[in-house]
């Protein structure tokens, strides 16, 4: 995969902006757990610091240079919005949607952005949502359960409705988190109530090799617009993906990397280069199957975006 | 005076891995790659190197989420010391 045809389709801007603070303490949190269990006694401070390292690109100027290293030649961001339930937030969703889109056309044909607005903004959150699809041209939704809302909670059904019409998929959070989030409402199952009332919506369940991936590979096998994206293989093991390749859903199956998360374990290359090393695919997987991981799912998924008629 | 610091830092190293490669740690071994060093063991690494060399490791963060090899940490260290690499 080294002509730059990968699609990575879950990635953030490594930003503060982007991470409210009690977020990102609760990483800090469980790494310093798991420092003090080695007997180190490192200060917070300093896993603090280490952390927020990885939060200096706010422009992707580093992302695109390690996007061209890998061989990616195209990345989703990815825009939830923590304002609503974490009000620590250091910028309002407004302020990060103009971020997105100016990071966007900073770097011309390398993004794609998929805005998420807490339903819990009523109006207000589905008037700029229906902005940024129609006239930011913004490729779709992220949702983070999370934050308190199931992925088929009603008060989402009319951005449903919008994605519908628009051709735009909805990529949801699933699994644990950050510790002062909820996560047992970020269940694959809860997309199914959805799923069944928006046919016409492609849903991706985020991290669906490492969160309950029986369940997801489940929904992956029976309906036909649910698909899972494999970011967090980074931290959570090679061993899964062979698994999830080898049940019969790689058509359903979307490469992604959730940059900046992973950034102290190494370059996006690295990554790319240990799914073989570690024996990612199955010595069954054809080529077109792999090619369709690597960026055929996406691509078709993006194609189904239509331009609004008020824009034609 | 090079010598004894990538000593130190090969030192550091194989106290943060568990792994075999402990033994026979070289100069052009990736640390993720070659010695699977994750996110909390390049926390890890850093105090270690801390505490072996006397270096203040956690102003160079971005340094060490740049390294790429073991003679990168090597560099580190030595810029750090003011030497030349």
């Amino acid at each position: 995969m080294s002509d730059s045809s990968i699609i990575d389709f879950h990635s953030h801007i490594a930003s503060a902006m982007c991470f409210p603070p009690s977020f990102t303490s609760g990483v800090v949190d469980n790494m310093t757990v798991a420092l003090q269990a080695a007997g180190l006694p490192i200060p917070r401070e300093k896993v603090t610091r280490m952390h927020d390292a990885t939060l200096d690109d706010p422009w992707c100027d580093e992302l695109i240079s390690q996007m061209d290293e890998a061989g990616i030649r195209e990345a989703v961001l990815l825009l939830p919005d923590f304002t609503y339930a974490l009000r620590d937030a250091t910028h309002s969703i407004q302020e990060l949607v103009e971020h997105h889109r100016l990071v966007r056309d900073r770097h011309p044909g390398r993004f794609r952005v998929f805005v998420g607005v807490d339903p819990r903004w009523g109006m207000d959150g589905l008037e700029l949502f229906d902005r940024c699809v129609r006239e930011h041209g913004f490729d779709g939704m992220k949702l983070y359960p999370p934050c308190g809302y199931p992925i088929s909670d009603p008060a989402l059904y009319p951005f449903y409705e919008i994605c519908a019409e628009l051709g735009l998929p909805v990529l949801t959070h699933i699994g644990a988190t950050a510790p002062c989030l909820d996560f047992d409402i970020a269940r694959p199952i809860f997309v199914d109530r959805a799923a069944r009332d928006f046919p016409g919506v492609d849903f991706v369940l985020a991290h669906g090799t490492v969160h309950y991936p029986d369940e997801c590979a489940m929904l992956c096998t029976n309906r036909p617009n649910v698909y899972i994206d494999v970011s967090g293989f980074e931290a959570y093991g090679i061993h899964a993906l062979h698994s999830a390749f080898r049940r019969g859903i790689n058509h359903k199956i979307l490469f992604g990397t959730d940059w900046p998360v992973f950034r102290l374990q190494g370059r996006q290359s690295g990554f790319i280069e240990r799914l073989e090393r570690e024996g990612a695919f199955p010595s069954e997987m054809s080529n077109r199957d792999k090619e369709l991981f690597f960026h055929g799912n996406a691509e078709r998924l993006l194609a189904k975006k239509r331009i609004p008629v008020s824009t034609v | 005076m090079s010598d004894k610091t990538e000593a130190k830092v090969h030192r550091a190293i194989a106290a943060a891995i568990s792994s075999a490669a402990a033994k026979d740690i070289r100069p052009d071994m990736s640390l993720r790659l070659d010695l699977h060093i994750d996110s909390v063991g390049l926390m890890t690494l850093a105090f270690l190197v801390e505490q072996e060399t006397g270096i203040d490791a956690f102003s160079r963060v971005q340094e060490f989420v740049a390294a790429e090899s073991v003679a990168d940490i090597v560099a580190i260290v030595r810029r750090a010391q003011g030497l030349m690499v």
